[in-house]
């Protein structure tokens, strides 16, 4: 997830075209890390520094790290944590923007950089991004524009997130979230959390990519959009709808659920405190609608 | 007892859901499985074919699952009940437990989970 967000961070700030981002996200899955890329990422080298041991390994047949500690740059120790460092997705898509030339070392290193200004992030919670923390992720890009249910909302979505994950795809691409007091709802499934919080949520879409959806958690191949279809999406939201309601009842807030249901073709109105929050999946697109 | 001769009720609103459970019983030897699709519906259906287990899920129309549990044991106090449900929260447990049902399984269903039951039940019978 950090790694499609990095590359819409790119995107945005139109360090690359949206053509290099579909390249670069499609090349990173065969190339490997490398220890520079780590070591700048780190903070245990510069770009520069980097670039110096490359041009030495021109020069003398010796590894990276071998010539890095030759010239100072790097300790034992701090050359295992760099070979330590966990193969990390978004490194690979830095990576491999530089293999493809669309950036350089330098370049990548200071968008790094203003990446962390931009959002405030310090180490502990660039690392908490790094490693997938998916709290922390929704703590730091979903805001809810300050809504009072900002961190119902958070909480909702972090399970949300979690299980799209774990059973729809991890390789989605999350949009800007949109407040919404109304929707034009193509095909969708409902159910409400009542009690003491009431919460309405949607998962809806164009046919096509409720269909995938749908297929994706059944684990089936689904042509049309059958009743089969229908009640995979509908008992992929009570999945997630019943976690959340562990996790309330966790914290000593009892809720229950209604029965799931189908929508075609309505529009949603007067949703209070709403948001649509899309994600944007190889399939299509997926609309969270989240309500009060 | 053979697992072919167990016969079992399904209960849930989703046609997801019943199908998963079928397919998994039927494919590991089972071959009475019945499906109920809301609270009121497993009642009715554990009238008719005296199940020697029920798997019910909690949220669906009509009645909820605990409502059914109480029924059917009201009717069979031998009745064996599980609930399945994605929300296995404090307040669903515990009145889970009072209705009378034997035990509590957290869905997404796990494979596993289901063929120990049926294993167990088969061993008892």
């Amino acid at each position: 997830m950090f790694t499609q967000l990095f590359g819409s961070y790119l995107l945005n700030k139109k360090s690359i075209t949206a053509e290099q981002l579909k390249y670069a996200l499609e090349y990173q899955k065969n190339v490997h890390l490398k220890l520079g890329v780590i070591a700048v990422n780190s903070g245990f080298m510069t770009a520069e520094s980097v670039n110096q041991v490359h041009s030495m390994q021109c020069k003398v047949d010796k590894k990276f790290g071998e010539l890095a500690i030759e010239m100072g740059f790097l300790d034992e120790e701090k050359l295992n944590i760099l070979l330590n460092t966990q193969k990390s997705d978004y490194l690979l898509l830095g990576q491999a923007l530089i293999e493809k030339e669309y950036m350089t070392l330098e370049q990548f290193g200071e968008e790094l950089n203003n990446y962390k200004k931009d959002y405030s992030l310090n180490n502990e919670k660039f690392n908490s991004l790094q490693n997938e923390n998916i709290d922390e992720i929704i703590d730091i890009f979903y805001n809810f524009n300050d809504s009072p249910e900002s961190s119902t909302y958070k909480s909702y979505l972090s399970i949300f997130i979690k299980n799209i994950i774990r059973f729809i795809d991890a390789n989605f691409k999350p949009v800007e979230i949109i407040p919404i007091n109304e929707y034009k709802l193509q095909w969708g499934v409902s159910q409400e959390v009542i009690g003491e919080t009431k919460l309405y949520t949607y998962i809806a879409a164009d046919e096509k990519s409720f269909i995938d959806f749908a297929g994706k958690y059944a684990k089936e191949t689904y042509t049309t959009n059958n009743e089969y279809a229908q009640a995979a999406v509908g008992e992929f939201l009570n999945l997630v709808n019943g976690l959340y309601l562990v996790n309330m009842s966790n914290n000593d807030v009892e809720l229950e659920l209604t029965p799931q249901n189908v929508l075609s073709k309505v529009n949603l109105k007067n949703l209070s405190e709403g948001f649509c929050i899309p994600l944007d999946f190889s399939f299509g697109r997926i609309d969270i609608i989240i309500a009060m | 007892m053979e697992l072919s001769l167990i016969k079992i009720l399904i209960c849930d609103d989703s046609l997801l859901i019943r199908k998963q459970f079928k397919d998994l019983l039927l494919s590991h030897g089972c071959s009475q499985v019945f499906e109920a699709t809301d609270g009121q519906d497993a009642v009715d259906k554990y009238k008719t074919y005296n199940p020697n287990i029920v798997f019910m899920d909690i949220v669906m129309p009509v009645k909820t699952g605990i409502e059914a549990v109480s029924e059917i044991l009201e009717y069979d106090k031998n009745a064996k009940i599980v609930m399945a449900s994605s929300s296995g929260t404090k307040t669903h447990l515990r009145k889970s437990i009072e209705a009378g049902a034997s035990d509590f399984i957290q869905k997404p269903i796990d494979e596993s989970q289901i063929l120990n039951i049926i294993n167990n039940l088969k061993k008892e019978a």
